[in-house]
């Protein structure tokens, strides 16, 4: 078959097409993140997308724009709503529990009612244990008029962080805002705004990966749609879980007897009521895992130390009390047997616990 | 295979392409190392190295078979030997040259491989100084490769299998999940070449087309299943790509990798599939998915056809075609005609039509109707379990078996019956299209018991959709 076509052409159109492509993107630097399929063709998320990469009915997004435009707390406010949203990490989220055992799903089972509005609850929960996260995602939530946050914490969660993540370089600049204007010493903020998103990033070849994370969540909606299941989730078995915890002290390799004040990011936490302005929230400090097992005296659980966690809940106590904060400390709230994990994972019948235990303090905020 | 290899693939492609002399040769170290280098990683026994190492030990064993002494000459065959022997022994090595990264690794001891190379050494040189083999050793042939491949293609055999030998070295089972790369169709190819050595139609090729043949990487791990003799004449006749060849071949391979890569992995996200199947909560949004699926299984297939078929034309090959627009077919027996085509072509010359003749000639002859019921079944049957020994493939076989059946029926009744409003015009037309909507929609039914491993599950939806549930 003879052809006119030059294949060496082609190729070089094909080249220069696909610069042009990449530098016209770069330049008009296209806000894609804040368009979704979601509350617009599919019913938005339950909770944020997230999930194993090699998954494919699963997608973790790190841009946070992208992740409130597909999550339902983004579809318009009705009337008759009240909303209430839950800010914390995968606990919350509900690491290893379908999307209808998570906690905020087990309060709207619960069902709230208040003035003839009904209450309803959002999972703003995601995995990942940083107290900064929570205060992008306050920021982020603000847009979306709640009626009262509820900001799970934990000691891991306030730790000032060494390093940065995905989720952090994700979100540089909404994250560098917020440390300057609440003047937040995040550890590693010189590399964080070193961190200049070069021309070669915003190309769509140095956007890649979050150009294919986001068309996946986007095609993701019709098997949302269709299941009312947001991922497929692999269940953490509670047999398990060992009332035994290790023999070391440490926390994080931090020796017993360090004051620890001076790692905690207690100025998020001023931030964050700052941020909320009018909306009233409420501080809860999450159950734990407590074991009584062989080397309990020396450690709640494998991830805390008595005297870190101890600590923590001294230091917690005496801030929300001099800033006159609404605490909850819930740290024991729930038995081992609850837990799916030995730190901080709850069962669904745990979930349904905490719901237990927080429902009352939701009516009472969100109906003064 | 990911996008890079593709790459890598399309790269040796060209270079053996370029190879003026000793071409074939050249093709032959290529595959012979990809072979290895596609193989998945297996967790027992050293299998990364054992599996492909069989592939190329079965294609020397069943050329030797196969092939007359005219062609069987040290003079004319050491080359392509000592080429298939340093493959294996460079791979075995690879330990020693620190790439295990890159390439296979946890191989076998050099002593176990250089004892294995001498005992088939030894078979091949008994097997060489036979001038003529009796019917028998072919069908023995015959029978032992498909034993091999019933147990590969059956988890409950396999299952068995590693329990026993598991028991047998009194360890615990470690896994059944064996893969033995592109095996399915290096069985048929050596089927082919058996079969055919047997009806004495068989021409005699060198050790060196012969095994490229079986191993021929663009279609080892997809197909498709060409024919030695057609394969053979391109192999000798391959000449440098012009302009022309460029342009097909690339074209042939991006519509691939767009097939298989955008489309079809796109489509993966919402197919239908066992995690999903039981959540999924209305009848509208199954059909979406069960639509997903066939839609999925289609440019995944007909993708990796065409990076086949891409490849091979960058090395001067032309391979058959595979798939036709097979969803645009008015009935059954022309989609199978368009669907996985060399797979129904080795079917129709190895099973259907010696089967056919074979009822038909008997003393006493079944009726047409039987006949053609039996064939059918028996043959889609057969189709569907050489993708696995499983009752969701083999009622995937059954459910295009009869309906095979009943659309000859109903073609043969139209024959006589079709009324003159469907001769012509509106009338040819509706029938045309109600003939695509109809077969599109009984293949795509059919899909379920491929895409779900639980067959009950496949026949709940099926009702579901169907609304009879």
């Amino acid at each position: 078959m003879k052809t006119d076509v030059r294949p060496l052409f082609v190729v070089l159109k094909a080249l220069c097409l696909f610069v042009l492509i990449n530098i016209l993107f770069a330049v008009v630097n296209p806000r894609i993140a804040d368009f979704s399929t979601y509350n617009k063709f599919f019913p938005g998320l339950a909770r944020m997308p997230f999930g194993d990469s090699s998954d494919s009915l699963t997608v973790t997004v790190d841009d946070v724009r992208a992740m409130f435009a597909a999550h339902a707390i983004s579809s318009e406010k009705q009337p008759d709503e009240l909303r209430v949203v839950l800010i914390g990490d995968s606990s919350i989220w509900g690491d290893g529990l379908s999307v209808h055992d998570t906690l905020s799903e087990q309060l709207n089972r619960l069902g709230s009612q208040c003035n003839g509005k009904t209450i309803k609850v959002y999972n703003l929960g995601y995995p990942h244990p940083s107290i900064l996260k929570d205060l992008v995602f306050i920021d982020e939530v603000k847009k979306r008029q709640p009626d009262l946050i509820i900001w799970f914490m934990t000691l891991n969660t306030l730790m000032n962080q060494s390093r940065l993540n995905p989720f952090i370089t994700e979100n540089r600049e909404h994250i560098l805002k917020l440390l300057d204007a609440y003047d937040i010493s995040f550890a590693p903020r010189k590399t964080l705004s070193e961190q200049q998103e070069s021309f070669y990033q915003k190309t769509v070849i140095g956007k890649r990966s979050f150009l294919a994370r986001w068309i996946k969540l986007q095609a993701l909606g019709i098997t949302w749609s269709a299941t009312n299941e947001d991922l497929r989730v692999v269940p953490i078995h509670a047999e398990a879980i060992s009332l035994d915890v290790k023999k070391d002290p440490r926390y994080r390799n931090i020796p017993p007897g360090t004051d620890l004040r001076t790692s905690l990011l207690l100025d998020v936490l001023d931030a964050g009521f700052d941020i909320a302005g009018e909306t009233p929230v409420i501080l809860v400090n999450e159950p734990i895992f407590i074991a009584t097992g062989v080397h309990s005296e020396i450690r709640y659980n494998d991830l805390y130390p008595r005297w870190a966690y101890d600590q923590y809940r001294a230091v917690i106590a005496t801030e929300t009390q001099t800033s006159s904060w609404r605490y909850l400390d819930l740290w024991d709230a729930i038995p081992p047997k609850y837990f799916t994990d030995a730190s901080f994972h709850l069962s669904a019948e745990g979930e349904r616990l905490l719901a237990d235990r927080v429902k009352p303090t939701l009516g009472s905020e969100v109906c003064q | 295979m990911s996008v890079t290899q593709i790459a890598i693939l399309a790269i040796v492609a060209v270079l053996v392409n370029q190879v003026k002399k000793g071409r074939a040769l050249a093709l032959l170290g290529a595959s012979a190392l990809v072979v290895y280098w596609l193989q998945p990683h297996q967790t027992s026994a050293n299998l990364t190295f054992w599996f492909p190492t069989c592939t190329l030990l079965l294609a020397f064993i069943f050329w030797l078979v196969t092939s007359v002494p005219e062609v069987r000459s040290w003079n004319q065959n050491w080359s392509a030997v000592v080429i298939l022997l340093g493959v294996m022994i460079l791979v075995d090595l690879n330990r020693y040259l620190g790439i295990e990264y890159f390439f296979i690794a946890n191989t076998p001891r050099f002593q176990f491989v250089v004892a294995a190379l001498l005992g088939i050494a030894l078979i091949g040189f008994s097997l060489a100084r036979v001038r003529e083999f009796r019917p028998i050793m072919f069908s023995l042939l015959i029978i032992g490769l498909i034993v091999i491949l019933f147990v590969i293609k059956s988890p409950l055999v396999l299952t068995k299998l590693t329990e026993i030998i598991a028991d047998f070295r009194g360890k615990v089972s470690v896994s059944t999940e064996f893969s033995w790369l592109g095996f399915s169709y290096v069985a048929f190819r050596l089927l082919h070449t058996v079969i055919d050595r047997k009806a004495g139609r068989l021409q005699a090729v060198p050790l060196a087309d012969f095994v490229n043949y079986v191993i021929f990487f663009p279609a080892f791990v997809a197909g498709p299943i060409d024919r030695i003799e057609r394969f053979a004449g391109q192999l000798n006749g391959i000449t440098a790509l012009n302009r022309e060849d460029w342009v097909a071949a690339g074209s042939r391979l991006f519509a691939g990798l767009f097939k298989k890569f955008v489309i079809a992995d796109a489509l993966a996200w919402f197919a239908l599939s066992d995690v999903i199947a039981s959540d999924v909560h209305s009848r509208g949004w199954l059909w979406t998915l069960v639509y997903a699926y066939s839609l999925r299984i289609f440019f995944d297939f007909s993708g990796y056809t065409d990076i086949a078929i891409g490849l091979g034309m960058l090395l001067g090959i032309r391979l058959p075609e595979n798939f036709s627009s097979p969803y645009f077919k008015a009935n059954l027996t022309q989609f199978w005609n368009s669907w996985h085509m060399t797979l129904t072509q080795w079917f129709r010359s190895y099973f259907f039509n010696p089967l056919t003749r074979s009822l038909r000639s008997t003393d006493k002859p079944l009726p047409v109707p039987v006949i053609i019921f039996i064939t059918q079944v028996a043959t889609m049957v057969l189709i569907g379990l050489w993708h696995g020994v499983t009752l969701g493939f083999f009622l995937w076989g059954l459910w295009h078996g009869v309906g095979l059946f009943v659309q000859n029926r109903w073609s043969e009744w139209m024959k006589v019956y079709e009324p003159e409003w469907g001769r012509t015009g509106g009338g040819a037309a509706f029938l045309k299209y109600s003939g695509i909507f109809l077969t599109f929609h009984y293949v795509t039914l059919g899909w379920l018991f491929f895409a779900l491993s639980d067959s009950a599950m496949a026949w709940s939806i099926l009702l579901r959709l169907l609304g009879a549930s």
